[in-house]
């Protein structure tokens, strides 16, 4: 049982998803639930922005939910992160996946296309699931970013504002209100960053 | 190495050739956590070792098919129903084992698992590594890299820590774009030290102001100072020092500073009121990580009114601004006690938790200039006046979620007089407007029955907020409406690549609010001290809806007790709250 975005399973092919899969009835006690990806470094500017160098950071965060009473309560939440890296030397992609202070290598791949493939496939993490017979629910977000070029960021600071590349005298500070501007209307309509999220349906362990 | 590696698989061999009788079950599986680079290799010398069957897409051995030889997969499953004579290797996949499949080597997987085992019939070990086996191909050979997660992973620790580690640099920021300083451009050297005994921060900033054409003269320059020494980190006790000559806002929470940026830089809107403050400070704060932070601070500091300015703007750049009124001068002193308690799940995107900002002000002047207000609002003086003052603000957010799909979200928000003389210009307050009760304009007039600005229907320039007291609550449903503004079909071609990634909602919202004096006017005419909180049926409440994309929210607010107003867009960045 799992809910996607975007649940259109034609266009699931092609478009960025994300899904939460309980385990089988017996299992949902003791095991948790899988996470998948799909195309989420289809983007081109982000594989032209990781081919030149920037790492793309994918920040997962599963919360399971209790959906009894008036409102629902989060009653636990795991993080993690998957790193995918170009090196120009090898011509290769590399993907990690980092829970707490473990790294685990996903591979390393000459084509982005199997990138996609290796951060795609399931994972369970490290997560203990209920054991109380109440109603539950898993919310998974993943947020992906191309590291040192969030530029959301920027426009943030921009209007607040604080200007990261003038920092070392590399733009001359009085052109930086029609960059901001620029960017502001790029990257907040762009989305310098993505966000993603899916569900699984209420459950008892 | 490789004579290493051969020993290695040797040892293998010999140990797989001693088992006479085949091994059966789940008992024989080896799985291994770690998949360290000497494994990694001696896996990539056996894949290349002469190979039967070799294949890099899924591939199945039926249950009537033998191969006379040994198996060699990579990224791909391997599904066995019949009988394979030599040795199994499967670079990053799976093994699918059916019932009565027969190997009578080894199996060694890497990156995938093995499932069947239990009716299946081995000669030799089976391995499995957990992790995926770091490689890449020369010709048709797969030869291992070292695996490089371990430097990766300090690289991220070290990314993550980049706000916190020690640091010395000259820093450009800017404050909010407005028009009475136009773009401040602020330069300065930022210093932070981690020792043993907690944080140290030094920021100094220089100001200089864009208004009049960055022309240089002393209302465009300014300037900010501040040292912070935090014992214990993130929980600790800090001690600091502020000095600085900046201009500051009236009030800054109907906004944030970014909307009120692009409101002004864009639009030439600009909705909020400054003044000029020039002083120094101390502090002594309790803090727990990002979560709670109680501060005592003590300042003295001289107000002085600012003009507004002429700075440029993208568009109506023939508009004249909204005249900033002229608040109270004089020096004051200032004894302030602020809390911030944030247990919010996501401070982007909170679904749940509590956000709470408060703070208590105890302010003295021995000579203050008052600002013109409405008579009712405070009585006019000829010359600076002796004031002494208390006042309070409390801002108590709460984010619950009903449901998988929705959420329910409460503010409210009170503040004012709590002793003493009457309030200085720069302490009172209003609603209406955007970021409080949208259904009606920024400093709407509302005539004699003021209740937004407690005008007492008289016109003073700018508009100044005149209220001593303010209560308002807000409340607001959103629910998931599964649906994404764009996609990102067709953009792995290039060309038209622009797309925008975030969960769309739609929000319906009622809000109601009114600011009041401690003194109103009687039926009679006269003048008389306010003994409670004003009735119900005084506030002001409207009601909207709108569509809210995380980062950006467009909504449509209707005034419920000005029933003339017109319906209202109002455009976000991100939440309303």
């Amino acid at each position: 049982m799992a809910l996607a975005a975007p649940l259109a399973p034609a266009a699931a092919q092609r478009t960025a998803s994300l899904a939460v899969t309980l385990p089988a009835p017996a299992d949902r006690g003791r095991e948790a639930p899988s996470i998948q990806t799909a195309n989420v470094l289809r983007d081109q500017n982000f594989r032209e922005l990781l081919h030149s160098g920037f790492p793309a950071r994918l920040h997962y965060r599963l919360e399971l939910w209790s959906a009894g009473g008036f409102f629902d309560d989060l009653r636990k939440q795991i993080e993690w992160d998957v790193i995918v890296s170009y090196n120009p030397l090898e011509r290769r992609y590399l993907a990690t996946r980092i829970e707490g202070d473990k790294a685990t290598s996903l591979g390393s791949y000459d084509k982005i296309e199997k990138v996609e493939e290796a951060i795609g496939r399931p994972f369970q993490p490290s997560f203990t699931p209920p054991a109380r017979r109440d109603r539950y629910y898993y919310i998974a977000t993943l947020d992906v970013e191309m590291l040192s070029v969030n530029d959301l960021d920027e426009v943030q600071r921009w209007l607040k504002g604080e200007l990261r590349p003038a920092v070392h005298g590399e733009r001359n500070p009085g052109t930086a209100i029609t960059r901001g501007a620029k960017t502001l209307m790029t990257r907040l309509l762009g989305g310098g960053t993505r966000h993603y999220q899916a569900r699984s349906g209420i459950f008892r362990p | 190495m490789r004579t290493w590696l051969l020993g290695w698989c040797l040892a293998l061999g010999a140990g797989a050739a001693a088992r006479t009788a085949a091994a059966q079950g789940a008992d024989s599986v080896q799985r291994v956590d770690s998949l360290s680079y000497d494994d990694a290799a001696a896996v990539a010398y056996l894949y290349n070792l002469p190979a039967a069957l070799r294949a890099t897409s899924g591939v199945t051995i039926a249950a009537d098919q033998t191969v006379d030889g040994n198996v060699a997969v990579l990224e791909a499953p391997l599904t066995i129903a019949g009988h394979v004579t030599g040795r199994v290797v499967v670079i990053n996949g799976n093994v699918i084992l059916h019932p009565g499949a027969r190997v009578d080597g080894d199996v060694t997987i890497t990156g995938g698992t093995i499932t069947g085992t239990d009716s299946a019939t081995f000669g030799g070990t089976i391995t499995v590594y957990r992790p995926p086996m770091a490689y890449r191909m020369e010709d048709d050979r797969v030869v291992a890299v070292h695996d490089e997660s371990g430097s990766i992973l300090n690289w991220f620790r070290r990314w993550k820590r980049r706000h916190q580690r020690n640091e010395n640099r000259i820093v450009v920021t800017g404050g909010t774009y407005n028009r009475v300083e136009g773009f401040p451009v602020l330069i300065g050297p930022s210093i932070r030290r981690n020792g043993a005994l907690g944080r140290f921060q030094l920021d100094a900033r220089g100001i200089y102001r864009s208004a009049d054409h960055f022309t240089w003269k002393a209302e465009n320059l300014g300037y900010t100072a501040r040292a912070d020494m935090q014992f214990g980190v993130p929980r600790g006790v800090a001690i600091g020092v502020e000095a600085f000559d900046v201009v500051d806002a009236v009030e800054a929470w109907h906004l944030r500073d970014n909307e009120i940026g692009l409101a002004s830089f864009f639009l030439r809107r600009d909705y909020r009121d400054y003044y000029n403050r020039k002083g120094a400070r101390g502090y002594v704060a309790l803090r727990d990580g990002h979560t709670a932070d109680l501060t005592l601070s003590y300042g003295e500091e001289r107000w002085h009114p600012r003009a507004a300015r002429d700075p440029f703007t993208l568009f109506r750049n023939s508009d004249t601004w909204r005249a900033n009124p002229v608040l109270d001068a004089g020096n004051v002193r200032l004894l302030t006690g602020t809390l911030t308690y944030d247990t919010r799940n996501n401070v982007q995107n909170p679904w749940t938790g509590w956000l709470i900002t408060a703070s208590v002000e105890h302010g003295w002047s021995s000579a203050l200039t008052l600002g013109p207000t409405a008579p009712l609002a405070r009585a006019a003086a000829a010359g600076p006046v002796r004031v002494r003052y208390t006042s309070g603000f409390l801002d108590a957010r709460r984010y619950n979620r009903v449901s998988p799909r929705g959420q329910l979200n409460l503010r409210l928000v009170l503040g004012g007089w709590l002793g003493g003389d009457p309030l200085p210009l720069e302490r009172r307050l209003s609603v209406g407007g955007s970021g409080t009760l949208p259904g009606y304009d920024f400093r709407q007039s509302l005539g004699g029955d003021d209740v937004l600005t407690c005008s007492d229907g008289v016109a003073i320039p700018g508009t100044p907020a005149q209220c001593e007291r303010l209560a308002l609550v807000q409340a607001e449903y959103r629910g998931d409406l599964h649906l994404r503004l764009f996609g990102g079909a067709g953009s792995e071609q290039g060309g038209w690549s622009w797309s925008f990634y975030h969960p769309l909602q739609w929000v319906a919202f009622i809000d109601a609010g009114r600011g009041w004096l401690l003194h109103e006017r009687a039926s009679d005419g006269s003048i008389v001290r306010r003994s409670s909180i004003p009735p119900l049926d005084t506030f002001r409440s409207d009601v909207g809806l709108g569509l809210d994309a995380e980062v950006i929210g467009v909504f449509l607010a209707k005034s419920l007790t000005d029933s003339h107003n017109d319906v209202n867009v109002v455009v976000r960045l991100r939440h309303r709250f």
